[in-house]
């Protein structure tokens, strides 16, 4: 059965269906989560801002209006209370407890976002597949991923491909001229 | 091999997947392609690159359940029955400390303290100036019985906007809460305590 869309997934939620928020958070809790550590918060504060994040979404269900870009607003709000908590933590920890240094959390930020938008348009089993493949910080092995989608070992390589090339035409469809070729992945 | 080099073939090539005859062809055709060809090979290699940009962690197992508990949480907030009301013992902003008045006798800017009651549960909490209209929140309730698990919960005027787990030791903190939070509310087992909350410090 095919994977319901972003944009139908709100929509449910918005008719107060719990199965719907359930998949939401499924498919992008470890988005949100990551993006708060990517910005050098400690994994509580990294859980208290993907909380505040997903609470967030819930007051927005009426007003969020591209749909089809769910991933962006989650990172962009988680990555507004990441800031908030940092400045906030920056008054009350020691000067010995404080991080040598924090990995740029701006860096390639624009092109993580359009990635993850072009994820959701692409969606079902190819998401699933390149997200664990690319951006799962476990990296499963591909005998573990054919496990979880059902599939044999041997076709996963082609899939990969098939599906690869198809996130390359979202993206850069959406690319503006001359950002589509060679400069970048996305728009 | 076909001189016109799929997407999979460059992939693969890219990726280091072939063996070492074919990746020798492979980049052969590669080094003579047309610019459409090399567009791919590039094109690949940014996205192995973005996609380590940001690589994605799974969060705990605890913060996932309470991600899920928020929505019905949130949609029917009063669905869930059993609540009972705590009292206000006292609220260092007032005057005489006196129980359910508010008043804002404290100058802008100080820590306050309050304390409230249900019987069988106690709750001390502190309040202090975060600026840009929040605050910070330290509380602790005892006694602290927990066997599973116990949550706080803060609820503005469009329902819960934010929840932390309690400590072991009945402790927790939750840092930057808007000022607008009307209602502090505690999850401990199957106990429920709710209380009525002024964060506002004048």
């Amino acid at each position: 059965m095919a994977q319901p869309t972003d944009a139908e997934l709100l929509e449910r939620c918005r008719h107060r269906d719990g199965r719907a928020w359930d998949l939401l958070v499924s498919r992008y809790e470890r988005l949100v989560y990551s993006v708060a550590l990517r910005n050098g918060l400690s994994a509580e504060d990294a859980a208290d801002v993907t909380q505040s994040t997903f609470v967030a979404l819930i007051d927005s269900l009426d007003k969020i209006l591209e749909e089809d870009r769910l991933a962006s607003w989650l990172m962009t709000v988680a990555r507004r209370q990441s800031w908030r908590v940092r400045n906030l933590s920056r008054r009350s920890i020691p000067l010995e407890h404080a991080p040598e240094s924090v990995e740029d959390p701006h860096a390639g930020w624009e092109a993580v976002v359009d990635l993850h938008d072009a994820l959701a348009v692409l969606g079902g089993t190819c998401r699933e597949l390149l997200q664990w493949l690319y951006l799962d910080a476990e990296e499963p092995s591909y005998a573990e991923i054919a496990r979880r989608l059902d599939r044999s070992i041997g076709g996963i390589g082609p899939l990969r491909g098939r599906c690869l090339d198809k996130l390359r035409q979202i993206l850069v469809e959406e690319a503006p001229t001359g950002a589509a070729r060679g400069q970048g992945t996305g728009r | 091999m076909s001189t016109r080099l799929t997407f999979t073939v460059l992939l693969d090539w890219v990726e280091g997947r072939l063996d070492r005859d074919t990746a020798s062809d492979v980049a052969d055709l590669v080094a003579h392609a047309d610019a459409e060809t090399r567009t791919t090979v590039d094109w690949i290699r940014q996205f192995h690159h973005d996609a380590r940009l940001l690589p994605l962690v799974a969060p705990p197992a605890d913060l996932s359940e309470r991600l899920r508990a928020l929505f019905p949480a949130a949609v029917a907030p009063h669905a869930a029955e059993g609540w009972r009301d705590a009292e206000l013992l006292y609220d260092t902003r007032l005057p005489q400390a006196a129980a359910g008045v508010r008043a804002g006798a404290g100058a802008v800017g100080e820590v306050a303290h309050l304390a409230f009651d249900c019987g069988d549960l106690r709750l001390v909490l502190e309040i202090a100036p975060a600026g840009s209209g929040r605050v910070d929140l330290r509380g602790m309730i005892a006694p602290f019985t927990a066997q599973t698990r116990a949550d706080v919960w803060l609820v503005g005027p469009v329902g819960p906007v934010r929840a932390s787990h309690i400590g072991p030791s009945g402790t927790f903190e939750l840092l930057g809460v808007p000022e607008d939070v009307d209602e502090l509310r505690i999850t401990e087992d199957s106990r429920r305590v709710r209380m009525a909350l002024d964060l506002r410090l004048r």
